[in-house]
């Protein structure tokens, strides 16, 4: 092999050992040594406790288990000054938003809450545990209610002479069941539930938001709001971008110059091969939707008919 | 071993400078390239501040393994650039340049145990620093390590 051959392969092969290596020692060892750190915490999409969707290849959403444990990390990173929530998420299950809201509350750093495009419902829920909430003036927010709605296929099964044969010991036990109507009892207990999450929900809302009498029947409806109307409602503090969410952070804690360390949730091959399932799926389910939709069937069925 | 030495004769002694420089431009492409992936997960370790007590105390009070593990792997990787180079070709890029090889005082052909042997304080920049100080005490301009291994480095 040629002199030259020879440096560049072995150039090479001590690159591609140094590459493997500093992205095995970078997973092992993630935390980056920061002075006055601002670290800033993603809470996108749905919010469950593993963030898992129904099936391996759609996109996930915000794991609770992930975001306690990010927020745990930078309490106990001395170099990280403030937290900023990056929020971008509908809502989600009710008790991963708790878990959530309570590792803000018990941060021992100053958060800031950004409300992106959405944060509502139990996303709004985590912001309101925030020391400042910072919304974009045309960001939806809000939601403070509890829905838990489905599709009944009772009437849908008659038709087609299906049935659903009821086989439970417990009388509440299919309760909610899509297969079956649902009963004036029924809907009542359910009702309730509903009632006392939502009571919960308000009550720990009102409480981290210092909400007035008025303010709380406002939001007892379930409504959203564009962040100008939360403003006006005391939902959020400022209107603004991350910009100004930075600036507050290091007014709270009082820095003056403040680095950035974004928390990105770490992506496995899988979760890139996942993530660009998800988009290859939406995108031909789109497409062979418009290809119906512009097939004419007409000609088919009047021969048919004929 | 002086049978050997006086076959070599015809062959200049490498001037301390060139060696000097052939260094500096070997270390250029092992930082520059074989080490160039290790950057940024540096930079992930060392705190980004301008004031030096507190880059001091963060490094103090931070990940001590983890940069120890970085340093140990920079280390290696220089080590074997020059271990793997001088065992096949006995001449590295910068050795190139200045018209260096590496000969045995054994063998017709260097051995990977003396390569190896020869390189071993490019691990430290300090080792190689002390190993290094020996050019000036020995006739043949040969590091501790080059007269460990048998070898030495000529024009």
């Amino acid at each position: 092999m040629s002199r030259l051959k020879t440096i560049i392969l072995v150039i090479v092969i001590l690159w591609i050992i140094a590459f493997i290596a500093s992205k095995l020692l970078g997973t092992f060892i993630p935390e980056r040594i920061v002075t006055d750190g601002i670290a800033v915490i993603p809470i996108h999409g749905e919010i469950s406790i593993e963030g898992s969707s129904i099936t391996p290849f759609i996109a996930q959403g915000a794991s609770s288990t992930r975001i306690v444990e990010d927020i745990k990390k930078a309490n106990e990173n001395s170099g990280i000054k403030a937290i900023i929530l990056d929020i971008n998420s509908p809502g989600g299950a009710v008790v991963a938003s708790r878990e959530i809201t309570t590792a803000v509350k018990n941060s021992n750093k100053p958060v800031i809450a950004l409300i992106r495009e959405v944060g509502a419902s139990g996303a709004y829920w985590i912001a309101s545990a925030s020391d400042k909430v910072v919304a974009d003036e045309l960001s939806i927010t809000g939601s403070v209610g509890v829905i838990a709605s489905y599709i009944e296929f009772a009437k849908f099964f008659e038709r087609y002479d299906l049935k659903y044969q009821r086989l439970v010991a417990g009388e509440l036990k299919d309760i909610a069941s899509p297969f079956k109507e649902l009963t004036p009892q029924e809907r009542i207990l359910f009702q309730k539930k509903l009632d006392l999450i939502q009571e919960i929900f308000i009550d720990d809302v009102s409480k981290n938001r210092n909400l007035s009498p008025e303010q709380i029947t406002e939001i007892k409806r379930g409504n959203f709001y564009l962040g100008r109307e939360a403003l006006d409602l005391n939902l959020v503090d400022s209107l603004g971008n991350k910009e100004t969410a930075i600036n507050l952070a290091k007014e709270l804690a009082g820095i003056k110059d403040g680095s950035i360390v974004e928390y990105k949730e770490k992506k496995s091959i899988f979760d890139l091969f996942r993530d660009t399932f998800s988009s290859l799926f939406y995108y031909m389910g789109r497409g062979i939707g418009t290809e119906l939709k512009t097939v004419n069937l007409q000609p088919e069925l009047d021969i048919a008919a004929r | 071993m002086q049978r050997n030495i006086k076959k070599l004769l015809p062959l200049k002694k490498a001037s301390p400078w060139k060696r000097l420089f052939a260094f500096l431009i070997d270390l250029t492409i092992v930082n520059l390239i074989v080490l160039q992936p290790l950057e940024s997960l540096t930079k992930k370790f060392l705190p980004s501040t301008e004031n030096f007590i507190n880059l001091y105390s963060s490094i103090a009070s931070s990940n001590i393994a983890a940069l120890s593990i970085i340093a140990f792997l920079t280390g290696i990787l220089t080590f074997l650039y020059w271990a793997i180079l001088d065992y096949k070709l006995q001449e590295t890029p910068g050795g190139i340049i200045f018209h260096l090889k590496t000969k045995s005082l054994l063998n017709k052909n260097l051995k990977f145990s003396q390569s190896l042997t020869r390189n071993i304080t490019k691990i430290s920049l300090p080792l190689l620093a002390i190993d290094s100080i020996f050019i000036l005490t020995t006739t043949n301009g040969q590091r501790l390590f080059e007269k460990l291994s048998n070898t030495i480095t000529t024009e």
